[in-house]
């Protein structure tokens, strides 16, 4: 289908973690970034890492390797911009 | 102008400080980790907290950057240990030259039934370690130590105090106040068996006024000073319990963290080793021509390899506050008089009642600076002599 992408949305405990993430990930060279948390995942605040659905695996490993704790990791898709999680 | 009053806050600083202070009050549009315009962009706030996070991490070998907080000078993060930590029946061990930010909360304490005692330093300022073990006891909680004296710059002897205490039964928290040295002398928290590290970004580290922190060791230990929004867990109404979130209620200074983070990118590439060589250079030069002045009376140890580039003096027949306001005068030289907020460190060097007139100097201090303090010292002797 036209404008959908595929995601992998990773959540974190502390904002701390999320933004040593995103640099984490970004340095390694992945399209990393961070997002208000999406209200199905958890609270209304703090910020989820969304990634490319065909990095995810990468990511994982570059997030686990930085000693990132990783909350909940999850797929979700971008139909014309809009998030939905899968 | 000569500046020679960095003991309260360094001047000039780096010009990348100005730099990064003016790109952040630029950029800036968020509050960290709590907007959606946040797009990975490298001059964010979030990025700028972590990256200065990491670099005091790296600076003072601390193996979690998550556990140093921000704070808006030392005197906070002194408070946030001394009144987050203790409780009734508690007790806490101080040395007498520590500055009123460790002084009045522990004063402040007693009410609550915290004890608190004072070990002793010698008339220069200095240490004995074993002094401050006989002051310990079965219920000492905390023992706080600053990391070299803002009157007489004499450098305690941390090292050996972290491994006092570590080795003794049971072992309270240690405490240092690293006000006069982050940035100045080399902090290894490891090495040193340092429990809670104080420090402020504005003085040898060459943030901005308004930026400093804490590292806990034991955060699980103390209880925040303030709590309020954090952007986390905002469903609940008790505070996170996780780091840094814990100890950072409210919007913090980014602009002025990322100020401060450019400041010790800036330490750590001159390297603190050759600070330090030159701060001992320059208050070697500084202490040799104020011997040749014998109306000078010099306080501390008087040799630069036991203190930092912090020089206490008295002039005969002039009080400090005179001796000030001429040299800034006459000459624009910028020193400090008075108690300098430390009245348990004057009355250890036995100058409560008059004061010292203080010549702090700094990276940005040049050897021909020292030969005209000393010229305009000269002068003013002889101008006071009756």
């Amino acid at each position: 289908m036209a404008n959908q992408e595929k995601v992998q949305l990773f959540t974190f405990s502390s904002t701390f973690q999320a933004i040593k993430a995103e640099k984490l990930a970004q340095e390694a060279g992945l399209t990393a970034r961070l997002i208000p948390m999406p209200g199905q995942l958890s609270s209304l605040c703090g910020l989820a890492l969304e990634v490319k659905a065909g990095e995810a695996a990468q990511a994982q490993a570059i997030l686990v390797a930085g000693g990132i704790k990783i909350d909940q990791q999850v797929e979700a898709q971008r139909l014309q911009g809009r998030l939905q999680i899968i | 102008m000569i500046y020679l009053n960095n003991a309260a806050t360094s001047w000039p600083k780096p010009e990348s400080v100005y730099q990064a202070a003016d790109q952040a009050l630029r950029c800036f549009n968020e509050s960290p980790g709590r907007a959606s315009n946040h797009q990975g962009q490298l001059a964010s706030p979030e990025r700028a907290l972590l990256e200065a996070r990491e670099l005091l991490a790296q600076l003072f070998n601390i193996g979690q950057p998550e556990n140093i907080v921000f704070t808006a000078n030392a005197t906070e993060a002194l408070n946030t240990v001394i009144r987050g930590l203790l409780g009734p029946g508690d007790h806490m061990v101080i040395s007498s030259m520590e500055h009123n930010s460790v002084a009045r909360p522990a004063w402040a304490l007693k009410a609550s039934g915290v004890e608190v005692t004072i070990a002793e330093c010698a008339p220069d300022g200095s240490l004995d370690p074993k002094v401050l073990e006989a002051c310990l006891r079965p219920q000492t909680k905390l023992v706080a130590l600053t990391h070299a004296s803002n009157v007489t710059g004499t450098i305690m002897p941390v090292a050996e105090v972290g491994e006092m205490l570590a080795q003794h039964k049971p072992k309270p928290l240690f405490l240092v106040d690293a006000a006069q040295t982050a940035g100045e002398l080399p902090i290894d928290v490891e090495a040193a068996n340092i429990d809670f590290l104080a420090f402020t970004g504005h003085k040898a580290l060459f943030g901005p006024p308004g930026t400093g922190g804490l590292y806990l060791r034991h955060p699980e230990a103390v209880k925040p000073l303030k709590y309020g929004g954090t952007g986390t867990q905002s469903e609940l109404t008790t505070q996170p319990p996780f780091l840094p979130d814990k100890f950072e209620s409210g919007t913090p200074n980014a602009p002025g963290i990322a100020a401060l983070a450019a400041g010790v990118k800036f330490v750590c590439q001159v390297g603190i080793e050759a600070i330090r060589r030159q701060g001992e250079e320059l208050t070697g030069l500084l202490l040799e021509g104020l011997q040749t002045i014998p109306e000078v009376t010099v306080y501390g140890p008087k040799d630069p390899a036991r203190q930092v580039p912090v020089v206490s003096i008295n002039l005969a027949g002039l009080s400090a506050g005179e001796a000030a306001a001429w040299l800034a005068e006459k000459y624009e030289i910028i020193t400090r008089s008075g108690l300098h907020c430390a009245p348990l460190a004057h009355r250890t060097i036995g100058t409560l009642e008059q004061g010292t007139l203080r010549l702090s100097l700094g990276f940005f201090n040049r050897p021909a600076e020292i030969r005209t303090l000393l010229s305009a010292l000269r002068e003013l002797v002889q101008i006071a002599k009756p």
